[in-house]
């Protein structure tokens, strides 16, 4: 009986009563909207703590709030050069579940960065990762997606479509950056990354 | 022309190869007695090559030293060399070039005498199996200097590779240390500069994230139990969350316990268990959604929780079908009580029951009436000879005994009595105030007798108008069951659907008469021809 009801399509249904064109969008009001749940992310208990590599291997590091890049590191450097190489992947689950959403914090001189792409553009704000992100799309949120058949993950924004997070070298400085891209074929070989998880050797120590 | 722009294409080249030394990372590790760098890229002063740089090292706490170039340190403005690096040269470095200032840690770890490597001084390469393996002795430095490269797996030649690099589709034994090292000859001698790749294969073929069970489930929770939910994944390593979503998430009454348990190929078998700990009404007919979030999966599985009914819902169930049926059985009787005649007539039409063919008797019944006073009682006189036998011959198919009609006069009027009486089944007396005259007298007592006495023949009375005062009438009369006392109701019980005429059916004999009803072929049988009185 309760199947039967649940099953209604009167009762998932949403009674619209007005339509309106304006400014080109064509916009619906629902006569009861109390039941409509917008799309949130909410943080999971569980960080990570990663090491993100290139196509090349580099290893990813923050250097300032609007840059980070990519160098060949040893182990021991990768470790000395933490917290800046230690980046926080913190997953999120949507209301909607769309893919696997993450949000990536790093630490550098005692505060806390949010890697976002607002504008399109990258960069590490100060603060922590938001508990709830009331909004189904967000510049900190990202879809952490791994690409068949290879242990490489892409990054796509979740507020820009095909933009996923990239290497590319800057040719002023000559080095690797972390940029948002925009990218046609998914498998870009500069949108992937190798991401491990981060060991600190305690017997290790930078001097 | 062409010369100015290859020149260009070669100032771009030579600037940008020179750019890629820049070191970023303060943390830098060098291996003892070979030779090393660091270049010196201050963002606004990159490309003022006529700034002076000035490299200082801090020795303790506070102090801080110019370097100059001495046996082993060569300062060329924006790069210092090493040559080589020894383990005194660790030590915090600084640039310095106007306002801007960088500083590097430089590490310097003892070289490993017994391998061509150091454990600590490895770059780490992820391949996958099937997937391009790319080693690339590449040194940007050194390359441009007097050199020779070779590589090395695991300290030792690769067979059958005699080039400074590999590139191939990756298997599980190419994992390995592979060593490139840049021999180097100059003024300050012959070096090794080496650097070694651990590389690591992986085969991830077979390992897909899977979240088991239906899509969409219906269970059944008993109010005030306890009830849980079950979510099971198989998980690729650490990678992907289990999570659940539903309304009221911060209901205490909700728990999520989590089980992971290790599978073997590295991966991780995860349950994720929703316990609801006493179901509630508002728990009830909600959706709760369990989510396996990985990178390469994204799948979700519903449960919708339904009422189960308790053994209070199964009792009160009971009780209701109970309640219902017998109301229904009650309502039953009653229709059976209230429709009893047309219930029987309906069975006997269609059994095609007929009680009158075997016993013998000539007439269905005999009909007793006063038969005097035609000026007073007309109405009475009517019924008997007209009504009645209209009805009960014409239509339903009766034979009657009329004295005044069916017996010739001349005969001994009680013998004939008699012996009509005997030879029919009912006795119809149609009773009124005068009835009790002489005449009929006998016929009423003969008929008694044989009814009562003798048990041959069944009475029935026709009140035809109301009788007040039963007095006059014999007492043995009053024995006769009240159903077998039928009212004429004048102008109501006229048609031949009235229940008068249906009672007296009822107490007549069944009779097969089948082309009673169809002998009106217009099935008009609501009332007699003669009904116009």
């Amino acid at each position: 009986m309760a199947l039967e009801r649940h099953c209604d399509r009167d009762d998932n249904a949403i009674n619209l009563i007005a339509v309106e064109l304006r400014e080109g969008t064509l916009y619906f009001k629902a006569e009861d909207d109390d039941d409509l749940e917008s799309d949130v992310f909410t943080k999971c208990e569980d960080s990570k703590d990663s090491v993100l590599r290139n196509q090349k291997h580099q290893v990813l590091m923050m250097t300032s709030e609007d840059t980070a890049v990519f160098e060949t590191m040893t182990q021991v450097e990768i470790e000395g050069n933490a917290p800046q190489t230690k980046f926080v992947i913190q997953t999120y689950k949507e209301s909607t579940p769309r893919g696997y959403a993450v949000a990536i914090m790093v630490r550098n001189k005692n505060e806390t960065y949010i890697l976002s792409c607002q504008g399109k553009a990258l960069k590490f704000q100060k603060g922590t990762f938001p508990p709830c992100i009331d909004s189904d799309v967000s510049d900190l949120i990202f879809y952490q997606k791994k690409v068949k058949g290879h242990e490489k993950m892409q990054f796509e924004s979740s507020l820009y479509q095909k933009c996923f997070l990239a290497c590319e070298k800057e040719s002023k400085s000559g080095h690797f950056k972390l940029v948002l891209k925009e990218v046609c074929q998914e498998e870009d070989g500069v949108t992937l990354f190798t991401v491990k998880n981060f060991l600190e050797k305690k017997d290790i120590k930078p001097l | 022309m062409h010369l100015r722009v290859l020149v260009v294409i070669f100032l771009i080249f030579v600037e940008g190869n020179n750019s890629e030394e820049c070191v970023e990372r303060s943390f830098i590790t060098a291996l003892e007695g070979e030779p090393f760098h660091l270049k010196c890229c201050l963002s606004a002063r990159r490309h003022h090559k006529n700034k002076t740089f000035t490299w200082t090292k801090r020795y303790g706490r506070n102090s801080t030293m110019k370097l100059s170039s001495n046996e082993n340190i060569i300062i060329n403005g924006s790069v210092i060399e090493f040559w080589p690096i020894k383990m005194n040269d660790n030590g915090i470095y600084s640039c310095i070039a106007g306002n801007e200032n960088k500083s590097w840690t430089i590490s310097v770890t003892k070289k490993n005498r017994h391998g061509c490597f150091h454990p600590n001084h490895l770059i780490t390469i992820e391949a996958d199996v099937g997937k391009s393996l790319s080693i690339n002795c590449i040194d940007d430095y050194y390359q441009k200097k007097d050199h020779r490269i070779s590589l090395f797996k695991n300290c030792s030649p690769i067979p059958g590779n005699y080039r400074s690099s590999i590139l191939k589709n990756a298997e599980l034994k190419d994992e390995g240390n592979y060593t490139c090292i840049f021999f180097l000859s100059n003024k300050y001698g012959s070096f090794n500069v080496t650097k070694t790749f651990r590389v690591k294969v992986k085969d991830n073929i077979s390992r897909v994230p899977k979240l088991f069970g239906n899509m969409t489930n219906y269970v059944e929770a008993e109010l005030g139990k306890k009830k849980t939910l079950n979510c099971t994944a198989i998980l690729d390593g650490t990678d992907g969350r289990l999570y659940w979503d539903y309304m009221e998430e911060n209901d205490t009454n909700i728990n999520i316990n989590k089980i992971n348990s290790s599978d073997s190929n590295a991966m991780t078998r995860v349950s994720s268990l929703l316990e609801i700990k006493i179901v509630k009404e508002e728990n009830l007919n909600m959706w709760y959604n369990c989510t396996l979030s990985s990178p390469s999966i994204t799948e979700t599985i519903a449960y919708f929780l339904k009422k189960k009914e308790g053994p209070a819902d199964i009792s009160r169930h009971i009780f209701i079908i109970a309640l219902v049926s017998s109301a229904a059985v009650i309502f039953l009787v009653i229709m059976c009580v209230i429709y009893r005649v047309d219930i029987l007539l309906c069975y006997r039409d269609f059994l095609r029951r007929d009680e009158t063919l075997l016993d013998g008797k000539e007439y269905d019944a005999f009909v007793s009436y006063l038969k005097d006073c035609q000026s007073e009682n007309g109405e009475e006189h009517k019924f008997a000879l007209e009504i009645l036998p209209e009805a009960l011959e014409k239509h339903f198919g009766y034979k009657l005994c009329i004295f005044e009609r069916d017996i010739i006069p001349g005969g001994a009027i009680v013998d004939d009595i008699h012996s009509l009486i005997n030879k029919s089944r009912r006795l119809i007396i149609v009773l009124s105030e005068n009835y009790m005259s002489s005449k009929v007298k006998y016929e009423l007592e003969s008929g008694l007798h044989e009814a009562l006495v003798e048990r041959k023949i069944k009475i029935i009375l026709i009140e035809f108008t109301p009788i007040r005062d039963f007095t006059f009438l014999p007492q043995s009369l009053k024995l006769l069951k009240s159903h077998r006392i039928l009212k004429w109701k004048a102008d109501k019980s006229l048609p031949y659907n009235s229940r008068f005429w249906k009672n007296l059916r009822y107490l007549m004999p069944a009779k097969n008469t089948k082309n009673v009803f169809s002998s009106d072929p217009l099935g008009n049988e609501l009332l007699p021809v003669v009904s116009k009185f």
